[in-house]
């Protein structure tokens, strides 16, 4: 079938590239020409001059060298950006799910405030207050990407809580701590593996643009935003300083997505029945569950032979 | 001989002329599944013009299968490898998707179990109605309007005129399956399917239905396949029986035949099984032992050998087996791969 | 002998936009459940039985009316916890009623669990001692219910149910989508442990000849109303009710008749 198989294939290469790409952001400065290192004989040389593949900025400073350390702190913040966010959503997500109702109620005002909340002005409020470092830049991008993942695991666990294991669960005895914890939280597990390479990707762009406004990294620490705004002024002459670090970019987005969606079908194609349209028109009977042995009782084991 | 041929071979004395639906052979299988066995393993029967066939299975039995199968609207990875279906005379097999089309809705129509998956709550049934005529020629206003209206009266639609405006969603799941069957039947089709369509009714609502499918049936002339697992049901709807079992087709005849003198084990286990107004506790119900087998991993030669209370290890290899005769009815058969020594007849191959 | 439980005059209201649009699920219902007893609710859809037989062990709320068990009324928490600790229910789905990611042995022990019975060794045995009173095997236990078919998971949701000891289990339309050979293997359980444990069975369904076969006792239920309430050869030799007489006579008979 080719679903699966899609899925899988996906999901190696996206893996794959976001390994290399993880690889290459920590070990390749250790390779490279020093990204801060000026040469102002050598200004603003397109790709492949020698010794500079990717070209020279306007001080002279590798272009190469400067992409790759700006992945280092670019993928850096995405990522300690994106487990903050998701572990401040996924709290706030339960609590908008709890039986309890005040509680639910403020959580979910909480989100809707958030999520009103343009990211870029409460970026310039912040900045303006406190002053741009990286870690303003980390907070910021957690107070951008937490609504998402509440909303995610919040539709899940309303969703959870009205199925029938819930309720049996309640008939046993359990508490809401204990379903929480035991029997919807696990539920939650697979959603959030999806969104999070997704909101990695969201974080990478956030990082750029604040980093472009001037609100993220300060020069001359190198950042993927901070080239690109870096490069602006010489968008007609110097293509290379700014379409360079926008394919970086995008193409690192298209990896984390990648990702997300190879996990996503992954996940989908373990749930999915293989045979799941046999399914008999009796409420759910199962006409051919799966194609494996199912431990049945009675049964004396398989005796399928090749006709 | 295999069961295609002997059952042919017996058939043949019956009228094919009047036989709205043939199958033959029908062989259902996964798709890149080399090694398992088939949904539906060489699966024959005819039904004429007038009568009701009850087609009777559990889960498991391809029972569900084979209507979409006469449709040729399999789901991805199932594929019918062998076999013949004539609805009214027409290659099901080898007609082009467009001469499907037309044939769909129109020769051969199909009510499901669910009515609701049959209509879309954003029109209303005049809507439904009017679709489905369209679909199939060209209609003035005033004869589409017509036709909705003698429809919804002959499956017995309350006050039509007016409540023909309604949306399925403000009607009980017993209206929206008598809309459902009048939009099977509005282009007067050969052939009906119905594919366990009062398992979600109530039981009085359902009363309602199979008397409806059977006066249709007669005064349409149609021939009407009825799915059901429902041993009751199918008794007071079906002239005649056929039993399946994990893809097999295990007994045939005349519903009093197979209900009252059951032969097959699978069918005696089936019936001893299911509840009726005269069970209790002093006549236990006799549930047959062990479980039915995955779709796929049905053991080779009798289906049923794995539960068979009679198993003779010898008599239930996969030989070629003929189908047993009753000799009391010859319409009624079964498949047993054991060869009884009874009164009855052994067709030789 | 006093009823384990019991309900007075349950009134179930559905708030619509308007007064009258209010649905009234359940209209001044009492039902009283004793020692092994084996009682049928039978009702189509809408009739009330599912809402009654779920607020019974208060998975639903109640607009009026007042449940008892053991001749005390039930109010609080506790009083719930009590009372679910003598009745069991299980649902009708066994396709949901399972935590997909749990194991079938976990799922059955969390009941224990939580009530700090035993010890985990003693906890283990009872597990495996439940699977076997519902024909399943112990060792089934550490499988995850995407393994078993639907009438097998059944019978995992019945050996949740029973390793608490309740006296009374309430079933709601259990072998409702279940093969027929199937259901009478659940049947014959109920049947068999009815017998042996002396457990009391509340018995929700739309199918008549199922309660017919199971149940002494029975209650027929239509919009919201008990019709009739009597022992079940009764009901089927005199039925007294009009709606009894015609839920009767549209029952497929087959052909014994």
């Amino acid at each position: 079938m080719k679903q699966p198989e899609k899925g899988n294939a996906l999901l190696t290469v996206s893996a794959t590239a976001f390994a290399l790409l993880l690889m290459v952001a920590f070990v390749g400065p250790f390779f490279l020409v020093d990204p801060i290192q000026q040469d102002l004989r050598h200004v603003l040389e397109p790709p492949l001059s020698p010794n500079h593949l990717l070209g020279t900025d306007a001080l002279g400073r590798d272009v190469l060298s400067r992409l790759v350390s700006g992945a280092r702190i670019s993928l850096l913040v995405a990522l300690v950006g994106m487990m903050g966010s998701i572990l401040l959503g996924t709290i706030f997500g339960f609590t908008s799910g709890t039986k309890f109702k005040p509680l639910a109620w403020l959580s979910d005002r909480l989100i809707d405030m958030q999520m009103a909340f343009p990211y870029v002005l409460l970026a310039i409020v912040i900045v303006a207050a406190v002053g741009p470092s990286i870690p303003v830049l980390i907070v910021l991008m957690i107070l951008a990407g937490w609504p998402s993942a509440a909303r995610v695991t919040r539709s899940i666990v309303l969703g959870e809580r009205a199925k029938d294991y819930v309720r049996a669960a309640e008939l046993v005895g359990a508490n809401q701590l204990r379903i929480l914890t035991r029997y919807i939280g696990p539920t939650v597990v697979p959603a959030i593996l999806v969104i999070a390479p997704l909101q990695a990707a969201a974080m990478i762009v956030m990082e750029a643009t604040l980093s472009f406004l001037g609100l993220g990294v300060q020069p001359p620490t190198p950042s993927w935003g901070g080239i690109l705004l870096e490069g602006k002024p010489y968008l007609r002459d110097a293509w290379w300083l700014t379409t360079l670090p926008g394919l970086t970019i995008a193409l690192t987005c298209a990896v984390l997505i990648g990702l997300g969606q190879g996990i996503s079908a992954k996940l989908t194609g373990n749930r999915r029945r293989r045979v799941d349209v046999l399914r008999d028109p009796l409420q759910g009977e199962d006409s051919g569950e799966k194609i494996q042995p199912s431990q049945e009782k009675g049964h004396p084991g398989r005796s399928v032979e090749r006709k | 001989m295999n069961r295609n041929q002997a059952s042919e071979a017996i058939s043949s004395d019956a009228e094919p002329a009047g036989d709205l639906l043939v199958v033959e052979g029908l062989t259902i299988e996964l798709e890149n599944s080399p090694g398992a066995s088939p949904i539906v393993q060489d699966m024959s029967f005819r039904v004429a013009a007038g009568e009701v066939v009850g087609l009777v299975g559990e889960s498991g039995s391809g029972k569900s299968l084979i209507g979409l199968a006469l449709l040729n609207l399999l789901p991805d990875g199932v594929i019918i490898t062998s076999g013949k279906i004539l609805a009214n005379g027409l290659d099901v097999l080898t007609a082009d998707e467009e001469t499907l089309r037309k044939m769909r809705g129109a020769t051969l129509a199909t009510v499901f179990q669910d009515p609701g998956a049959a209509l879309n709550n954003t029109r209303t049934v005049r809507q439904h109605l009017a679709g489905v005529l369209q679909a199939h020629g060209r209609f003035s206003r005033q004869e589409v309007r017509e036709r909705s209206l003698q429809a919804l009266n002959s499956v017995g639609f309350p006050n039509p005129a007016a409540r023909c405006r309604s949306y399925p969603f403000q009607l009980s799941g017993g209206l929206r399956q008598r809309v459902a069957i009048a939009m099977a039947l509005i282009n007067n089709p050969k052939v009906l399917i119905a594919d366990e369509p009062t398992t979600s009714l109530d039981v009085s609502v359902q009363k309602g239905i199979l008397e409806l499918v059977r006066r249709r049936t007669i005064e349409n002339h149609l021939g009407c396949l009825f799915v059901s697992h429902d041993l009751g049901v199918i008794s007071e709807v079906a002239d005649r029986v056929i039993v399946m079992y994990a893809g097999q087709k295990v007994e045939e005849g005349p519903a009093l035949s197979v209900l009252t003198r059951p032969q097959h084990p699978y069918t005696v286990g089936l019936i001893a099984s299911a509840p009726t107004m005269s069970s209790n506790l002093a006549n236990p119900l006799r549930p047959i032992p062990g479980t039915i087998p995955p779709v796929g991993e049905a053991p080779s030669g009798c289906a049923f050998q794995t539960r068979c209370p009679q198993l003779t290890k010898e008599l239930c290899s996969p030989l070629d087996p003929g189908w047993t005769i009753d000799p009391d009815d010859s319409s009624h058969r079964w498949f047993c791969y054991r060869q009884p020594k009874l009164k009855s007849r052994r067709k030789e191959s | 002998m006093q009823p384990v439980i019991e309900a007075r005059n349950i009134v179930k209201r559905y708030l619509g936009r308007s007064r009258s649009a209010d649905v009234l699920a359940l209209n001044d219902v009492s039902i009283e459940v004793n020692p092994g007893d084996t009682l049928g609710i039978v009702g189509e859809s809408g009739s009330g039985k599912s809402t009654l037989s779920r607020i019974l062990v208060g998975v639903e709320s109640r607009t009026g009316g007042a449940v008892f068990h053991n001749g005390e009324e039930v109010s609080s928490r506790a009083d719930w916890s009590a009372l679910r600790r003598d009745v069991q229910y299980i649902f009708q789905d066994p396709y949901m009623s399972l935590a997909p990611h749990l194991t079938v042995g976990e799922s059955i022990v969390d009941g224990l669990e939580i009530r700090g019975l035993g010890t985990p060794a003693e906890r283990r045995t009872r597990v495996a001692q439940s699977l076997e009173l519902v024909g399943l095997r112990s060792k089934d236990a550490n499988l995850y219910p995407s393994s078993f078919s639907g009438g097998q998971r059944q019978r995992v949701c019945i050996a949740r149910a029973l390793i608490l000891d309740p006296k009374v289990m309430i079933c709601d339309e259990i072998v409702s989508g279940l093969d027929v050979s199937v259901q009478a293997q659940i049947l014959n359980l109920l049947v068999e442990l009815h017998e042996r444990e002396d457990l009391g069975i509340v018995f929700v369904s739309h199918d008549l000849r199922v309660v017919k076969y199971l149940c002494r006792r029975l209650m027929v239920m239509s919009g919201g109303k008990v019709v009739e309430a009597n022992d079940t050869e009764s009901v089927f030799r005199s039925p007294q009710d009009d709606y009894t007489r015609h839920l009767i006579d549209c029952v497929p008979k087959g052909v014994e008749e």
